[in-house]
Order: C-alpha cells, then sequence, then structure tokens
C-alpha cells in the first residue's frame, strides 16, 4: 500500500502521522498542526493528544476499533544523548485507563525515519500476522512459524526473514494470549507497563518492522551538535555515576535499609536475604557485562550471568539485564532470596514478554492468598524460586491458575473474594512498584494520583520523602506541590524524549530544554511554556481517564496501606485522612476540583480540546 | 565502617574527614572540600536527611550516604 504525504516537514518533525488499520490494511497518512506538536511534543505528550483526537478512551482496549500508537518525538534522530526512544500509548487492558510506556533504542530511530512522528495501529488481523512500514509503504503480512516464539527469537527470525534494516517492536507468547500485563519488546527493552502487548496481540499483530530514510532537519544544527557535546560529557560525571557502576539495583540495600523494600507482598520493609540479591554482592560472584541503548552515553544496563552452567551444554548460561524494580518484584516482594531464581524469572519475563512489576506483584499476592487459606494453590509459597518460575511460565501461556493470574492482582482478588482486595497491590489496577509507600509516603501520594496507576515512572515523588528536612513517614499536605513538580519534569522528558537518568546533570532542567527544543525545532520555547506544556499534558491524561470512566475512588492506595503498619516498623502506616487531604491539595495544584474533576474552561485555557465527551 | 566521637558526637565534615581517611577512594567520588558533593545524600538513622556538614551526629547514631539520584 502507498500512503499519499498530506503534510509538509517541520524542523525535527514530520508534521503528520500514519494511521494503518490491520484489519482492512487501510492506511491514512493524517496530519498533524504544528502547533499541536508544540503544544504536546512528542513521545508521551503526543501520544496522548493524538489517542484524544482517535476517541479512543471510550473503546475496549482490546476490541478492534482500540487503537495502539508507536510515538517518536523532535529529539529522536539527534545527536542528544539518551533520545533514542519512542512511546507505546494505548488504553490499557489491565486498568482500563490510559498507559503510555517507553522503550528505548534503534526502534525509535528506524521508525521516525520512515517518515511520520507517529504510527497508529487500529482493526483486527485475520490471522497472526506483522506489520511493515518502510518510507511510504505499509505491507500486513501473515506469518508463519513466528507466534509462540519467544521476544528475542522472534527478532532473531525476523531480522533473518526480512534483513538487519528493519527495527522490529515484538510480542511474545504473553502478549499473543492477552496476558493483561504483556510487554513489548525491542532490542531486549520492554515498553512494560499498562499490557500494550495484550493490545497488539488482541489485533492479531506479533510484531511491528519499521525501516525508513526520512530524517527531520534541525533549525540550529552548529549549536544543537556542540550542545550535545556538553550533555554528553556531563553524562559521564557523578551525577550520573550510580548507573554506570551498579545500575538501578542500587537502590535495593538503601531501601532496605530504609524499611522500604517492599517485601512479602508489602508486609514488610526489609528482607533479610537482600544482600545476596545485591549487585554489590553479584559484582564479586558472577559474570557481568554493561550495554546501553542506541545514542546513549550513559550505559545503565547490567547484565549479570547464572552461577550455573546450562546442564545440556555446559556453557555458561547468557546473561540477564537486571534491573532494581526486577530484583524487588521477583525477589523480596515474593521471598525469593536466591539470585539465580531471580536472574531465571527476569528472562523468564524477558522471553514470554511479561510486565515484572506486574507480574511479581500477581504473584506475590497470590502467594498471600494461599498462605492464608485462601486460594487452593498449594504449590505457590513465598520463597520459593521453583514456584514462580511454573507461576510466571503458566502466567506466560495462561495455563492453569495461570489464567487467573494473567488477569492481574486486582481482577484475581475480585475472582477470590474474601475481602482480598484490601491487600492486593494496586493502583487502578497497576501493580505497586519497589517502593514501600508507608515509608516513602510522598511516593504514596504519587503512586494514589498517577493517571497510569502506581507507577514510579511518571512520579518519582520518592525525592520528596528523601530530601533534606522530609519526614517521610508523615504525609505533609505540602508535599502535593513537590510530588506534582516531579511529574512535570517526567510528562517533559517523556515528551521531548529524554532518558530520566539523564534528570541530574541539568542545572536548569526547563530552561535547558527549552534551549535544546529550539535548536531542533526553531520554536521560540522558553522554561515557562514547557512548565504549561507539563501542566497540558498531566491534565490531558487525566482527561483521558475521566473521558474512560475516572472516578475519585480510584485514587487512593490499598487498605492494607492505612490498616496495617509494616510488621517490621510499627511506625510506618499511613492516614487515610492525611492522604485523602494531600490528594486533594494535589487537585488544587493541577487546577483541579477538590474531587479532581476538570472544568471545561481549564482545559480551554490548556489547549485541550474538551468537544468530544464531558464531565458527568 | 566506624568512626570515633567524643560524648557530645561529632560534627558530619569530620565523619566525612575521618572517612577519606579510612577510604581514600571516597574522597573523589563523594566529598568537595569536605563536604559532601551535590550528588550524594546523607540520612542519620535513615530518618533524617541532611546536606549541611556542621550537622551533629550522636554517639550510637548511624550515617548512611547514597546517591542522591535515588530510584530509577
Amino acid at each position: 500500500m502507498t500512503v499519499e504525504d498530506t503534510s509538509e516537514s517541520a524542523f525535527g518533525n514530520h508534521g503528520r502521522y500514519l494511521r494503518i488499520d490491520v484489519g482492512s490494511s487501510a492506511t491514512r497518512s493524517e496530519p498533524i498542526d504544528e502547533q499541536e506538536l508544540r503544544k504536546f511534543l512528542g513521545g508521551s505528550g503526543l501520544g496522548t493528544y493524538l489517542l484524544l483526537r482517535e476517541n479512543a478512551a471510550e473503546i475496549d482496549p482490546l476490541a478492534p476499533e482500540a487503537i495502539l500508537a508507536f510515538v517518536f518525538s523532535p529529539l529522536v534522530g539527534s545527536p542528544l544523548t539518551t533520545s533514542a526512544k519512542f512511546a507505546v500509548v494505548s488504553k490499557s487492558p489491565l486498568t482500563n485507563r490510559l498507559n503510555d510506556s517507553l522503550a528505548s533504542s534503534r526502534f525509535a530511530l528506524a521508525g521516525k525515519k520512515t517518515g511520520y512522528d507517529a504510527i497508529l495501529i487500529t482493526g483486527k488481523a485475520a490471522r497472526p500476522s506483522v506489520v511493515l512500514v518502510t518510507d511510504d509503504q505499509v505491507r500486513v503480512e501473515p506469518v508463519d512459524g513466528l507466534w509462540g516464539r519467544s521476544c528475542p527469537d522472534t527478532e532473531q527470525l525476523l531480522r533473518q526473514r526480512y534483513g538487519p534494516d528493519f527495527q522490529a517492536a515484538v510480542i511474545g507468547p504473553a502478549g499473543e494470549k492477552q496476558v493483561r500485563y504483556a510487554t513489548i519488546s525491542h532490542d531486549g527493552r520492554h515498553a512494560g507497563r499498562g499490557g500494550s502487548g495484550a493490545v497488539l496481540g488482541s489485533k492479531n499483530i506479533k510484531a511491528v518492522l519499521v525501516q525508513g530514510s526520512q530524517r527531520t532537519t534541525w533549525s540550529q544544527p552548529g549549536q544543537l551538535v556542540e550542545r550535545a557535546k556538553e550533555l554528553s560529557e556531563k553524562s559521564f560525571g557523578p551525577a550520573t555515576a550510580k548507573y554506570r557502576e551498579l545500575g538501578t539495583a542500587a537502590n535495593l540495600l538503601l531501601l532496605n535499609r530504609l524499611n522500604a523494600l517492599p517485601t512479602r507482598n508489602f508486609r514488610q520493609g526489609s528482607f533479610d536475604e537482600a544482600v545476596e540479591l545485591s549487585p554489590e554482592k553479584m559484582n564479586v560472584t558472577r559474570d557481568k557485562t554493561r550495554a546501553s541503548c542506541a545514542a546513549c552515553t550513559i550505559g545503565c544496563e547490567h547484565i549479570y550471568g547464572l552461577s550455573t552452567k546450562d546442564a545440556a551444554t555446559g556453557e555458561k548460561r547468557q546473561g540477564t539485564r537486571l534491573e532494581y524494580e526486577n530484583l524487588f518484584a521477583l525477589g523480596s516482594l515474593c521471598g525469593i532470596g536466591d539470585a539465580d531464581y531471580v536472574l531465571k524469572a527476569s528472562r523468564l519475563c524477558d522471553e514470554l514478554g511479561l510486565d515484572t512489576i506486574s507480574a511479581g506483584g500477581t504473584i506475590a499476592f497470590a502467594m498471600e492468598c494461599v498462605e492464608r487459606g485462601l486460594w487452593d494453590v498449594p504449590w505457590l509459597q513465598f520463597g520459593d524460586g521453583e514456584a514462580l518460575l511454573k507461576a510466571i511460565t503458566w502466567i506466560g501461556q495462561r495455563q492453569d491458575v495461570g489464567d487467573s493470574m494473567a488477569e492481574g492482582s486486582r481482577r484475581l482478588a475480585e475472582e477470590i473474594g474474601h475481602d482480598t482486595m484490601r491487600f492486593a497491590p494496586q493502583v487502578k489496577g497497576l501493580e505497586i512498584p519497589g517502593y514501600e509507600p508507608r515509608a516513602l509516603q510522598t511516593m504514596g501520594l504519587g503512586f494514589a494520583v498517577a493517571s497510569r496507576g502506581a507507577d514510579h515512572n511518571r512520579s518519582s515523588a520518592y525525592e520528596i520523602d528523601i530530601a533534606e528536612g522530609s519526614q517521610r513517614h508523615h504525609l505533609q499536605p505540602d508535599a502535593a506541590t513537590g510530588a506534582a513538580e516531579t511529574e512535570n519534569r517526567a510528562a517533559i522528558m517523556d515528551s521531548l524524549i529524554l532518558c530520566k537518568f539523564l534528570r541530574g546533570v541539568f542545572e536548569n532542567f526547563y530552561q535547558e530544554s527549552a534551549e535544546m527544543l529550539e535548536m531542533v525545532t526553531g520554536w521560540k520555547v522558553n522554561a515557562e511554556e514547557l512548565k504549561e506544556t507539563a501542566q497540558r499534558i498531566v491534565t490531558a491524561r487525566k482527561w483521558f481517564n475521566i473521558r474512560a470512566g475516572w472516578q475519585p475512588a480510584e485514587d487512593t492506595l490499598p487498605d492494607r496501606f492505612f490498616s496495617e503498619s509494616l510488621a517490621d516498623d510499627d511506625r510506618a502506616r499511613m492516614s487515610r485522612a492525611d492522604l485523602q487531604e494531600s490528594i486533594r491539595a494535589y487537585y488544587r495544584h493541577r487546577g483541579w476540583s477538590d474531587d479532581g474533576w476538570i472544568q471545561e474552561d481549564h482545559l480551554q485555557r490548556l489547549g485541550i480540546d474538551p468537544s468530544q465527551g464531558q464531565n458527568p | 565502617m566506624c568512626v570515633t566521637a567524643g560524648p557530645e558526637g561529632i560534627r558530619l565534615c569530620d565523619i566525612f574527614a575521618q572517612l577519606t581517611r579510612q577510604s581514600p577512594g571516597l574522597a573523589d567520588a563523594c566529598f568537595d572540600q569536605g563536604a559532601l558533593r551535590t550528588e550524594y545524600l546523607a540520612s542519620i538513622d535513615g530518618e533524617t536527611f541532611v546536606t549541611d556538614s556542621q550537622v551533629m551526629v550522636l554517639p550510637g547514631q548511624s550515617l548512611l550516604l547514597f546517591s542522591a539520584d535515588a530510584g530509577g
């Protein structure tokens, strides 16, 4: 199919998106007004705008009419370090709310060179297929021999079939089975949270492949190259040392020391075997290599080998990328203190295409239900590594009780009943990441209000909890302002797109971001405009959720955090009244009503079109 | 690591000085002219988070030094 060009390219952007119906094979190039690009940038912001424009909020996320968007950004393809990233935006089958997840590397670069700022997928193919996008050509081709293959195997087979110039975003067996927290994977990195893999699987699409030659130009190329050199130099400095030395896994012992490491389904804040899972120990007891995404100078990926050799071949097993969230979710949260099991479980999630946080959270919840005698699955015990691997395998295949666990902890709690929702570790259905809310209470606020659900990427409110003068065990109403600011910064970074691991190198984040954006696009952007852009993006996400059925009762935490202290720290307990007061303060800071609704005039002031859908 | 303090405690800057003598590698990484670099944070007993190097740490208290870029 040849797609007719309907727009003109501006600096940094193509000014159009591609809409592909994989059921009818119809394709359409849709223009994006430059004003809208400036208002929403790219990545998460632009994806939110496009989904609102496409009326995706009221559609069942697994229905053929559902939309899934791969979204690039003005900075993709620029020399700025960490800019090779893309967003995957859709309505989540796990939360039924907006889901924007990010992944990295060459898919972003190749995808933007197809000539589009975003590629939207809708419809449902008649049989398992792949989508190929090359410059202005689109093909939807049935595939044989790929369905059922792991994520890494799929990418390898696609390279063999279509050549190395294509870059592929793929789903694994979990996405095919529409596991509600299945991922979309590229080169071993996952657009992990919220189940975008299930959305693609529901369309019978195994992979989207991109290859192109259409580069955008930059408004001030000489200055951009100089700025890129400066940014790269800073990226080698002390602000990013943690990521080079130990990676995000460096969080483990710190959070353990603060009684903030979620353990055994959030019943404890410290784990006796944390040292065994720590990168400090693994660095000296097993092989490790480092890797990085394309166009990244930080190199945060730490790949660890298993301590044993393959029984069949006698060879050292392939390494596994390990992040803090894997260590927590598949380690302490499930009571697993054996690093080999955590590495195997991580690798299994990578192969199946499963979000490790949701997998670990759902399994840990299930383990507690079993322990309490509320679910008859006697083999699923805390601390049992074989049980963890079996559970992940069955989830990925929707086999036996894996079918129930594939629905996530919220739906599993609804199935099991017995008031288990009280301790299902989720907000809006999204399982809670590795920060114990009772020990980092501003982070708890961030979890409660984030549009995606419990989320440590859209909110980094733990920064407030560990700042000078903080009171991390007592939520303060003025923490709402700080929590909102971390969301705003994240919204800009996820829309420019730049990796959040760069955040420490900026002296004046908004000013420096505005300068980089101007160098790329030519827009006369300043810091104040970007701050408003952040507000717009966060509010647009909320508006999507309202149109998708959001209610105020969703912005909270599971009852456990109010009714129970941590077993190993009796100071650690949240006050429901304090949280509700902070949530109201957060809403007021955002310009929303005290209950979190958004008035039409506020939408219009921010430049969000309220014409479709309305507040109840 | 243990540091030597008087009965009334010890200032953070003096703790830093002792630490760099015990572990010289910490000097460049964590400290700048006797003060903690902005890329690091100090916490007393995991409860109080401080940047002022004149803050007193009392006998029996523990000091935690960690990357200010927590999370990830």
